[in-house]
């Protein structure tokens, strides 16, 4: 990793802030995040649509649960970006994105309210076991409460934009062909075309919702790194060495270990 | 990397002196919790006023339906131009309304950007507002885009300004500003880093300074911080101003 390259204005700030930086920087770097969705997580959820004959519901919540798949990549892009460098679809390490706790994030770990969070530890900073447990301890404190508050705002967020896009539907609907819209969506015999129509707004609910989710998260991990290693000194400090100090700064070998 | 591009939520207003004040607009996770407790909130006024008109009957209905209608749309207004521009929910989460230059939320603007409410609620719930708040550089709903106002920080992040207790030192040769600055807020964080970062940093600072290696350590560091706040050893009577810019003393 490479301080000096980083895209973000270092300086201490609140939580919320982080956060919010998380939505600027998804908005910089949407291209290459859709990019990178659009190869990847689209045909997944495609087939995830042909589940749709066996159990009408089945699709949705395939799709749902395998959102910490789709924020991996997300958060890989991301992840780069905040350094300068622009990831395309090639670049797209798998072995990378999904080596580190994927099985426990596709399980007990699909319920963890700090998920956006908790994310990039598993996937850039490569420790197992106990010592990775005790980083989280690190991290999470006074820190925990404003992922989950994150968590519940998107969860409510989904759910509002979901129900807008149906609203959306019925209005537009004409109304000479009396159809039983409500009855449908409260799942009783409603017509295939209904089903994938609704599916098809959960993809578009998750492909605008998601990717913030998950810059959020990031950035306020980020947040946090810079709050307990002092990263914005380090950087003031560096650009400001006497100019007959030649040597570059290099980074100190024990945060190397993060984005390379 | 010029500063400018580096990433930031960060505005820039300037006013008519030419002062450039910094306004922090809020997103989406904190203006949604001062809704849901201004949500709860008002539910709670409309309990109590439900109960007590309860037993008015068919009047007592008539009654509450025109306190619904006035509490619904007024309560921000009435928060915003009467109460320094929060509602309850957003004083907790620390947030506030101004204008888009900064200034106090004007009667007018309140009024347009809260009427607009109904705007962004719709389709449903707010996705409208939803979807603008998220896709605007500065974290606007609609009514906020129509009025000309945006939902800002008030409270700069907290920093201790303590700096652990040795006796200042003046270092070799005055560093410029930036310098100063990263070494004092090198002693104010450094109950927060860890020792092994503490000494990276503070040889980083060292060598910012001009500090020879022999002598470095990061009390030399932090004995430079003090006397770069202005504190000198107590052998001299003078004690020049406390809480002086860290610029201000780099005189010749």
């Amino acid at each position: 990793m490479n301080l000096e390259a980083i895209t973000l204005k270092l300086r201490p700030r609140g939580a919320s802030e982080a956060m919010d930086l998380g939505v600027r920087l998804l908005q910089r770097n949407a291209g290459a995040v859709y990019v990178a969705w659009g190869a990847t997580v689209a045909p997944l959820m495609l087939a995830c649509l042909m589940l749709a004959p066996v159990a009408p519901w089945l699709p949705t919540l395939v799709i749902w649960w395998l959102k910490p798949l789709y924020d991996r990549i997300a958060l890989f892009v991301l992840s780069r970006a905040v350094f300068g460098q622009r990831v395309g679809v090639r670049d797209l390490d798998w072995r990378h994105m999904f080596s580190s706790g994927l099985l426990w994030s596709l399980t007990l770990g699909r319920f963890d309210f700090a998920r956006s969070f908790n994310l990039p530890v598993y996937l850039l900073e490569g420790l197992k076991g106990k010592r990775r447990r005790a980083r989280f301890k690190v991290l999470q404190k006074h820190t925990r409460g404003n992922a989950v508050m994150q968590t519940v705002t998107f969860v409510h967020a989904e759910q509002a934009l979901m129900l807008s896009l149906l609203m959306l539907s019925y209005l537009f609907m004409p109304r000479w062909l009396d159809l039983p819209f409500f009855d449908w969506m409260i799942g009783k015999d409603a017509p295939m075309w209904f089903t994938l129509m609704t599916q098809g707004f959960y993809i578009l609910v998750l492909a605008l919702l998601e990717p913030i989710y998950v810059a959020s998260g990031f950035t306020l991990y980020l947040n946090r790194r810079v709050e307990l290693e002092a990263w914005d000194i380090e950087l003031d400090l560096k650009r400001n060495l006497p100019d007959d100090e030649g040597a570059r700064a290099v980074s100190p070998p024990h945060l190397a270990k993060g984005t390379r | 990397m010029s500063a400018h591009l580096l990433l930031d939520t960060r505005l820039g207003v300037e006013t008519p002196e030419g002062v450039v004040l910094e306004l922090r607009p809020a997103g989406l996770v904190p203006r949604f919790a001062a809704f849901a407790i201004d949500l709860v909130i008002r539910f709670v006024i409309y309990l109590v006023l439900g109960t007590a008109l309860g037993f008015a009957g068919q009047f007592g209905l008539g009654f509450f339906l025109i306190g619904l209608f006035l509490i619904e749309w007024l309560y921000p207004v009435f928060f915003e131009v009467w109460r320094r521009g929060a509602t309850p929910g957003k004083r907790v989460m620390g947030i506030t309304v101004v204008e888009d230059n900064g200034l106090p939320v004007s009667f007018a603007s309140s009024v347009v950007r809260n009427l607009l409410r109904f705007v962004d609620f719709l389709p449903l719930f707010y996705g409208a507002g939803l979807v603008a708040l998220l896709l605007t550089r500065d974290f606007k709903r609609l009514g906020d885009l129509a009025a000309g106002t945006r939902v800002i920080y008030v409270d700069p992040p907290a920093r201790r300004r303590i700096l652990p207790d040795v006796d200042p030192a003046a270092p070799a040769r005055i560093p410029r500003p930036e310098v100063q600055q990263a070494v004092i807020e090198l002693a104010e964080r450094s109950t927060r880093l860890t020792p092994e970062r503490l000494d990276e940093l503070s040889s980083l600072a060292g060598r910012a300074v001009g500090v020879d290696r022999a002598d470095l350590t990061s009390s030399r560091i932090f004995a430079i911080a003090a006397w770069l706040l202005g504190r000198r050893a107590s052998t001299g009577d003078a004690r020049p101003g406390q809480g002086g810019s860290p610029g201000r003393r780099s005189g010749p």
